[in-house]
Parts: C-alpha cells; structure tokens; sequence
C-alpha cells in the first residue's frame, strides 16, 4: 500500500459516527467501491475515499461485510452524495443498502434477473442471462389533477446520448423530474478485471471521449501512486497541457450548447467553428481529435517540437479573442439573458449536500476544484484562480466557463512557455510488473472530479471503478429543473452538458 | 441492402440512435451541421423523428439495454430504409465488446448497410459515406 492512502478499518457501528466526524472536520467524498474479497476473507469490502483539501493524502474508510448475503445501513441520511453509489453497490454486488431512501434498480438493464450480481467475482465476465422480467424499472411522479407525465428518451430528438426523463408537469411547468439512465452501461469495469494494468489504457480511455485525457490521466495516476512511480517533469507539464486542452474544448462545446438551448444559432454555430479548431489542433499535435492514446503510466506518449508548441500557442491566441467576443455576443443579448438568468437554480446548500462537482458546483458558490485543492502534476507549479458564481442559474453555469476558459488559455500559455527540457515518459520502477495493492488516482476533468480507483494483484486488475463527475452530477439537475418551464428543459440541461457514457460505464 | 440512390439523390434525412457509444461518434455526428461542414448544403440533414428519416445511423456496441429501443426506432423508419453502423464499436471491435452489458455490434440485432469505420470516424469521412449513398 502506499504512503499517499490511509486506510481506517471500521466496523459497520463505527462508520456513520466516523464519516460524521470527517464530513464535520472538512473531509470531503471522492468515491465508493465496493469489492468481492470472498476468496481471501470471506465476504466484501466497502471503501469509502475522502480527502481534505491541502493534503495530498486519500483516507479510506473500510468496511468488511462477511457473508453472501452482505447488508449495511444506508449512508445517504448523513451523506446524500453516495445515494447511487450505494444503490450501484446494490445492483453489481448485491451489498444492502439498509434504509435508503431511493432503493430501486440503478445500473442494470430492465431485462436483467434479479439476484444475479455481475461484478461478483462468480459470475463470468461475457454472461448473457435470458431476458427476465427483472426488478421493472418505474418513474417517481408527481400525482393530481391536471398532473401530466411525459416520458423523453432513451432516444432523443438531437443528436445527443441515449437517456430516459420522466417529467410531471401542470401546465407548462415541471413539478418532478425523475432520470433512468445507464443505457449505456458497458461493463466497463469488469471488462478490466484481469488485465495488466498496462494493457487498461485503451479500455479506460473509451469510457468517454470527451473526458478521455482526464481518464487516462486518473489510471496513470492510480499506477503511478501505486508503485510510486515518479514522472518526468516535462512529462507532468505535457499532461496538464493534454488536461487543459480537454478543459478548453470541452468548455467552448457547452459555450456553444448553451445558445443552441435557447435558440441562439448564430451564437451557437460560432462556438461549432471554434470547437472544430480545437479539434483539428489536437488532432494534429496530440494525434487523435479526442486526445485517446495519449496519456500512459510513467508520462505521457507524444512530444511536442519546438515547432509544435510555437503553433499551438500561436492558434490558442488566436482562437481566445474569438471565445471572449463569443461570450460578450451571449452576455449582451437581452433575449438570451432573459432565458439564461434564473432558469434551472440549484441552490449553494443542494449542491453542497448533494456532493456536486465541477462547473456546475462552482456556480452554485461550491469552491470545490481539484487542481486547487489536490494538486498535481503541474498544478503544484501553476494553480489556477477558482472561478464562482453564486446564483447557481444557466447563466451562472456559462459564465463559470467563460470565465474559466479564459483561465485555460492563460494557464495553457505559461505551461507552454515553461515546459522543462528531458524525457516525456520513465520506466516503470522495479517490480511494478507485479504490483500488489490499491491506488487512488483523480483530477478535475472539464466537468469536475474524475475519481478512479484501481486494485492490482500480480499486476493484474482485480477492480477498477470509475467514479466520474457525471455521475454526481445528473442527479442535481433533477433538483435543478423543477418549477421551471417544460420548455426550458433543454436550455437546463445543456447547461449542466453532463455525459452519459462518463456516468454508465 | 436497400438501393436509395435514385430516390435520395438530392436528399438525405438521417436519424442516429446512440445504442451505447462514448459520445465520440455524436460528437463528430454533430460535428456535420457545423458551419465547417455544413452538410445541409448536400441535401443531408440530421430530422428529430425516425418516421422522418430515410438512413439511421447507429453508434455503439449496443448494449443489452439499448437493444429493443434501437429495434423500436428502426422500425419506426419508413421503408425503404438504409442502416448506416458509425464507428468501431457498431462493427463491435471495441475492448469491452461482448461483456455482461455491452452486446457485440449492430450485426445481429439490425440489418446493417453501410459501416463507417474509425474510432470515432473523422466528420469528413461521415459525411464521404453518406454522400456515397446519394450517388
């Protein structure tokens, strides 16, 4: 194990009282795993991640639950933000979360058995049960008089992820909004057990393209951490450039969306122009548009020249004035803002209970970034200024990432200007082949905290779980949508542009 | 396979299902109704309902949750109609292809017609591939 994770080793009766304890001494949730240890000690084990701001360490609060039949109490009244990792642990492990409030099936597909748990280590990675009736999946609506319920999805009218809303409405406005997603659930991380963890970039990295850098920089970290691998520092410097250009596109992608939410084309379509040239510089620097292959344990896999960064610097200079007159287009229009300021609040008090992250935590007045508050690679170097709003609205969400966008460029700047000499990537330390034990590895992707957690034996992945910002957030834009106007719906969404492959694996 | 050419040779409405991919086919989907591409000025354009459509193109290994609401919305294509798998992941030639959930490609669930391959496929070599199907 190493020095960077703490583990704390509770018994069920312990945990709330500690979890309590650390939540009230500013410890914040990173992730829950759960995993199958029934051929070592007899049962499972329940990790729960934290971390504190300004220290670099991860604790890890454990549980071991004996037997095949494990059951614990629910988490979710003193920390809401596990409420789906627990009803994940539920669907995959079979592990019982006690009291929850919201026990329904979560992750597997509506056909899928009951009492068949596939991330247990019993039951085969290609498994294709029959169809079954299952644990039938069915919205939480609004009833009454007048109460109308429109279903939306999986397929939708754009072209945009696959994914189910059930609204209940009066009239124009939305009373409840209730989300069935995991359509898209690939099984990824079971697909992962039993790789060396060098063979697990190309499986992590289509998780999702459009946070593709910042997986592939958690699963390096994680190994990194693992087998304290130390990286070269133009290494460090060339992923935190490969992080920042993911921020950056990804960041004009939702400058685009939102406008396009409102019906704003003009706007829109400039942002398109301006995410296509993103694109086509990483593509041709970084050799791929969506940065896959680019990111490995020990460094990373491509250099830049002399040349190439005189012409990234040169395009990102040019491409900056266009993203802040594209901004200055958005704030000064009176029809725009009218549909942008006050729709789709989440308040400061939801967010922060509801563990949100990213973006759209730091328009609510939620600080939270973890290149600030967990620093690495060259974060440690260069900390960027954390952008907040406080009106938690779609205009808030946008001006974060207008505004952080413009930190983007900057800090891309000075990264490229100070990139140090030497190698990109180092070997692996001795014995690393048959690493043996945990690491934590997480960074702040374009849409808030991206959290891996990676097992090895023999090198070889025992489990891996992606704990992505998606996945805390699509939860808060069912607190976010309520009371405002059908109509509105998509202009709320873009605002949050939370992924679908990001959060169901 | 369906021989649309001479119906569609001036227009070409295509509807896409996202049947489990990483949203990197979408985005270069979505990348033809740019300014930079502007496939619209060839005839071609993405419409909001099966029952509009002419072509579906599908992305993703379809996964086991995915596979009735593809089934669903192709046939809610009129016929005669064309199935166009986008990506490498329809062909299934994705690493998690065959597990538990993912399924394994849009054979074997959907007649396909045309596969574009690539992971994703660039937005040009999309729109090569639906242009080749109005000639």
């Amino acid at each position: 194990m190493s020095a960077a994770l703490c583990v704390t080793r509770l018994d069920a009766e312990a945990l709330h009282a500690t979890v309590a304890q650390r939540i009230g001494s500013e410890y914040r949730h990173l992730t829950t795993v759960v995993a199958d240890d029934r051929d070592t000690n007899g049962g499972f084990r329940l990790d729960h991640v934290f971390y504190r701001p300004g220290q670099p360490g991860l604790e890890l609060l454990r549980v071991h639950l004996s037997g095949n039949r494990p059951e614990i109490p629910s988490l979710v009244p003193l920390l809401p933000a596990v409420h789906w990792d627990e009803r994940e642990a539920h669907d995959l492990f079979g592990v019982v979360p006690l009291g929850h409030p919201d026990p329904r099936r979560l992750v597997l597909p509506d056909n899928w058995p009951n009492e068949l748990y596939p991330l247990r280590k019993d039951v085969p990675w290609d498994i294709q049960p029959p169809k079954s009736k299952g644990q039938d999946w069915s919205p939480l609506v609004a009833e009454g008089e007048g109460v109308v319920r429109i279903p939306v999805g999986p397929v939708h009218a754009g072209i945009i992820e696959s994914g189910h809303f059930a609204f209940s409405t009066m009239g124009e406005s939305v009373l409840h909004l209730d989300l069935r997603l995991f359509w898209k659930h690939r099984g990824i991380e079971k697909t992962l057990e039993g790789l060396h963890w060098s063979d697990a970039g190309t499986t992590v990295e289509r998780t999702c393209a459009c946070c593709s850098a910042s997986h592939q920089a958690a699963l390096a970290e994680a190994i990194e951490q693992l087998v304290e691998w130390e990286i070269p520092p133009r290494g460090a410097y060339l992923r935190t450039i490969l992080l920042e250009c993911e921020r950056l596109y990804n960041h004009i992608n939702d400058i685009a969306a939102i406008p396009a939410g409102a019906s704003y084309a003009v706007a829109s379509m400039e942002g398109t122009v301006l995410k296509e040239r993103m694109l086509r510089l990483q593509g041709e620097l970084f050799g791929h548009r969506y940065l896959f292959g680019t990111i490995r344990p020990g460094g990373v896999c491509r250099d830049l020249t002399t040349a190439d960064i005189d012409r990234l610097r040169q395009e990102l200079q040019q491409i900056r004035p266009l993203v802040e007159r594209l901004g200055q287009r958005l704030l000064r229009h009176p029809g725009f803002m009218d549909r942008a300021q006050g729709t789709g609040v989440l308040s400061p008090s939801t967010a922060r209970d509801l563990g949100a992250v990213g973006p759209s935590a730091r328009a609510s007045s939620v600080g939270w970034d973890l290149r600030k508050d967990r620093p690495t690679l060259a974060y440690h170097d260069l900390a960027p200024e954390v952008v907040t709003e406080s009106a938690g609205d779609v205009l808030s969400r946008l001006r974060v990432r207008l505004r952080e966008a413009v930190v983007s460029f900057a800090l891309l700047d000075h990264l490229l200007v100070r990139l140090p000499h030497g190698p990109i990537t180092t070997h692996a330390p001795e014995g690393a082949e048959e690493a043996h034990g945990i690491g934590v590895g997480c960074n702040e992707s374009p849409r808030g905290a991206n959290v891996h957690y990676l097992e090895l034996r023999q090198g070889r992945i025992w489990r891996y779980r992606i704990r992505s910002a998606s996945f805390a957030n699509w939860p808060l834009l069912a607190e976010a949508v309520p009371g405002n106007l059908i109509g509105d719906f998509p202009l709320i969404n873009k605002s949050f542009e939370l992924c679908y492959a990001c959060c169901d694996r | 396979m369906t021989r649309p050419a001479r119906l569609l040779r001036r227009s070409l409405q295509v509807r896409h299902v996202d049947a489990g991919s990483c949203n990197g086919c979408e985005s270069e989907i979505a990348a033809l109704l740019n300014p930079v591409y502007d496939a619209q000025r060839y005839g071609i354009d993405i419409v909001a309902s099966p029952r509009h459509a002419d072509v579906l193109t599908v992305s993703g290994p379809v996964t086991r949750q995915m596979r009735e609401a593809l089934q669903t919305t192709a046939a809610a294509v009129g016929e005669p109609r064309t199935v166009v798998s986008v990506g490498d992941c329809a062909a299934g030639r994705c690493p998690f292809a065959g597990s538990y959930a993912a399924g394994s490609g849009v054979d074997g669930v959907l007649p396909s017609d045309l596969h574009i391959p690539g992971c994703p496929p660039s937005p040009s070599a999309i729109l090569e591939a639906l242009r080749g199907l109005m000639r």
